[in-house]
């Protein structure tokens, strides 16, 4: 059984633009620094300029590093115009994270979750000395509208529409396709999780036009979604009877076999969090059910849900 | 010698037979399953000629000898005017790596003048070794993910 996630409203309708590109060599960083800083200080000048404060989100969003997206964020949340629901959106951002740097922004601070930067479980990590190949923690709504790409004939062959994965199976099944171009509305085929070569940050690849499957051809869970089971909007209750908030989006491990490990949450409390999922899971298509120390991992982004995954699984193992 | 894609735009092509003019080059076609220049493209529009490599007989730093007109040819099917058109043309394609990430945009592309197999891709400040070209379509240039190359 699957349930199909629907993308949501992307960040780039708050501000216009696209979102910046600031995480990459040094002297981008640099300039990052620089950007916002400047953001910072036009953002809280009198009177409002809305321009100053989309341009300090507009930086968050693209992946700044934590510390300074935070002073950022401090400070545009305490200007009494600032229309909350931007800041939330932009904080979290649904541009591509580039993880890994942030990562090594933060690991200079000490490192995350304590365990460094040389456990091989932290896998979705980047990391040049080991020749590991790269892998991201990106959400559905990141997924939804890749291109998808040929590896052999660098052609767009078509686009993510919908995101399918399986609870019980925690791990992606397929997408389902929209042709390719302005108006192209909906392919007639789909694409199944095993036909995908990789999920990167820019496109989803496959072989060749040829792994597109005739939806009549495709797995059922792949084919017909059951739409009624969908989880976003599902309660997050812990074994315990506490509510930990909503389901708004899901966290998938990419560059490997798509498996799902996270959920973004709407916190009861306010406000975005991620939760780490334990491999397996049974939803019910109203709530899903977790365990109680799910509560002591809820992250404040998809790096600390990174840095935690293994960690709230190994605490899962032992008990 | 090591030639570069750029650096060869509008050079002369010159008949050995007549030493008369026959055009310039406009860009390369490469046959991206053994990484070698395919053909030569001479002119634009409809009046674009083709040389393939083979036909060449030098490839020199200040014009491209050809033995005679007969060498030329108008692109054979369809999918040929496209690339002769430069649906293909490599200089100015989006890489993207097989795993899925942008690499940039190829700013240029350097091969040994008297094979024709590519030497480099050049994206940035970065050279990616053509041998990890995977494939070429209209959309991108597919290349093996290397972590170095990675921006």
């Amino acid at each position: 059984m699957s349930t199909a996630v629907h993308a949501l409203p992307q960040a780039d309708a708050v501000t216009g633009g696209p979102p910046l590109r600031v995480i990459g060599g040094h002297g981008q960083r640099r300039d990052a620094r620089r950007l916002l800083v400047h953001a910072l200080r036009s953002a809280l000048e009198e009177p409002f300029n809305p321009v100053g404060v989309a341009k300090a989100l507009a930086v968050m969003a693209a992946g700044a590093p934590r510390a300074l997206r935070r002073v950022v964020a401090v400070g545009v949340h305490a200007h009494p115009a600032v229309p909350s629901a931007w800041f939330r959106i932009r904080l979290h951002g649904d541009g591509p994270h580039r993880l890994a740097d942030n990562r090594c922004d933060r690991g200079r601070g000490g490192g995350c979750g304590g365990r460094g930067g040389s456990a091989p479980a932290a896998g979705w990590e980047r990391d040049r000395h080991q020749g590991q190949a790269m892998k991201l923690l990106m959400t559905a709504s990141q997924i939804h509208g890749l291109p998808v790409v040929t590896v052999r004939g660098g052609e767009d062959v078509a686009e993510v529409r919908d995101v399918i994965y399986s609870p019980e199976a925690g791990r992606l099944v397929g997408v389902t396709l929209n042709k390719r171009g302005f108006l192209a509305g909906r392919s007639r085929e789909v694409l199944p999780a095993e036909a995908i070569h990789a999920i990167g940050q820019h496109a989803v690849m496959v072989l060749e036009e040829s792994s597109l499957v005739a939806r009549d051809d495709a797995p059922d869970e792949v084919a017909h979604p059951a739409t009624e089971r969908d989880v976003l909007g599902n309660d997050v209750l812990t074994e315990g009877g506490t509510s930990l908030g909503t389901v708004s989006d899901l966290v998938l491990l990419v560059g490997g076999s798509g498996e799902v490990v996270g959920y973004q949450i709407d916190k009861a409390g306010g406000g975005q969090g991620y939760i780490p999922l334990p491999a397996q899971l049974s939803v019910s298509g109203v709530a899903l059910v977790v365990p109680n120390i799910t509560e002591e991992f809820v992250a404040d982004d998809l790096v600390g849900l990174g840095a935690s995954v293994d960690d709230f699984r190994a605490r899962l193992g032992l008990k | 010698m090591s030639e570069s894609f750029r650096g060869c735009r509008g050079r002369k092509v010159i008949s050995r037979a007549s030493a008369s003019d026959l055009g310039v080059v406009s860009h390369l076609l490469v046959d991206t399953q053994r990484r070698q220049v395919a053909a030569v493209v001479i002119g634009s529009g409809r009046k674009t000629q083709l040389v393939d490599w083979g036909g060449l007989s030098g490839f020199g730093p200040d014009a491209v000898m050809v033995a005679d007109e007969a060498a030329l040819r108008p692109p054979g099917d369809d999918g040929e005017r496209a690339a002769a058109d430069g649906k293909l043309e490599l200089v100015g394609k989006k890489a993207l790596s097989d795993r899925g990430n942008e690499l940039g945009k190829i700013d240029d592309v350097t091969f040994d003048a008297d094979t024709g197999t590519l030497e480099d891709l050049i994206i940035g400040d970065r050279r990616i070794p053509a041998g990890s070209l995977l494939g070429c379509g209209s959309y991108a240039a597919v290349l093996e993910e290397r972590q170095e190359d990675l921006g």
